[in-house]
């Protein structure tokens, strides 16, 4: 089945803005599991929030844009941006950095979580960064 | 003027002593927001009491121990600061244990675990961080964390008090 676009939002790049992602989401995935849903906007806001915090080049207040596309079974949100690339080290670092020692307090991760979150809270993970645009695609079932 | 730079106004004496802490004006709620409708939106969620928006309830539980009780419906990038900084500020002061109810909040992301994490490590080996009434949502936001493992986590106030006892 040919994925039905089901919506596109373009957000400013304010940290206000992911309460409006998060709304826009919720419209879009009507009637998805409660859990899966909340799972996805959880990666959703991750996403956004890294997009706003880490990918502003100078200061330029760059668009993003964010694409919903349903299938029968499932739902494709792509999250692209023209700002500043996540960096290989970051991207790496997400893969390990839940694997921590839960009785070493003092060494338990503040940042760096939001990248490994939307590993777990979604069913597959795509990035690509080229030609100076950046595309993010988060997949889950429905 | 951003939402947080109002949120260290302060309330009245009254308000102080009912437990309200960490509080927006209301009549300011329009100068916070100007231009981010959303923020007005996350505003608009909040109860209000005296024209106060209420973030943070804090009651002392006994001699060394403070119930804080969030009442913002998200914890997450936005409006988090203040909260950070006025917890950490309990600790400096001499507070041992916390416990955090968190049964108004909807929705939590890495900035709001973030916070947590942050008043644990305040924590330390002196006293003991207690969080309770979590919402599903929330509760899976610990697990796929794995957050679930470092927390002690209680379903309500009361087992979430008689676990510092024990």
């Amino acid at each position: 089945m040919t994925p039905k676009i089901a919506g596109t939002i373009l957000l400013d790049c304010d940290i206000g803005e992911i309460r409006r992602a998060s709304v826009w989401l919720l419209d879009g995935c009507n009637g998805m599991d409660p859990t899966r849903l909340a799972e996805l906007e959880l990666a959703v806001v991750e996403a956004v929030t890294n997009v706003i915090r880490h990918g502003n080049i100078g200061g330029m207040r760059q668009a993003i844009e964010l694409q919903l596309a349903r299938q029968e079974n499932s739902v494709k949100v792509t999250i692209k941006d023209r700002g500043r690339s996540i960096p290989e080290a970051a991207l790496c670092a997400s893969e390990s950095v839940l694997d921590f020692d839960p009785d070493d307090i003092f060494n338990l991760p503040e940042r760096g979580l939001g990248l490994a979150l939307i590993r777990e809270a979604v069913d597959r993970v795509d990035y690509q960064a080229a030609d100076g645009s950046n595309t993010l695609l988060l997949a889950k079932s429905w | 003027m951003g939402l947080m730079a109002l949120a260290a106004g302060a309330p009245s004496l009254a308000m102080r002593r009912a437990g309200c802490v960490l509080l927006i004006p209301a009549r300011f709620e329009d100068a916070c927001c100007r231009g981010q409708p959303l923020v007005r939106q996350f505003c608009a969620e909040h109860h209000r009491e005296k024209g106060w928006i209420i973030l943070l309830r804090e009651k002392d539980l006994d001699s060394q121990t403070k119930l804080l009780t969030l009442e913002m419906t998200r914890l997450d990038s936005i409006g988090t600061s203040a909260l950070k900084r006025h917890a950490i500020s309990l600790f400096e002061a001499g507070q041992d244990s916390l416990v955090v109810d968190l049964h108004a909040v909807e929705f939590i992301d890495s900035s709001g675990l973030g916070i947590l994490i942050s008043l644990l490590k305040q924590v330390g080996t002196r006293g003991r961080l207690v969080i309770c009434n979590l919402q599903p949502n929330v509760l899976n936001t610990f697990k796929l964390s794995r957050m679930d493992r470092v927390f002690s986590i209680q379903k309500s106030v009361d087992e979430a008090f008689e676990s510092l006892e024990r």
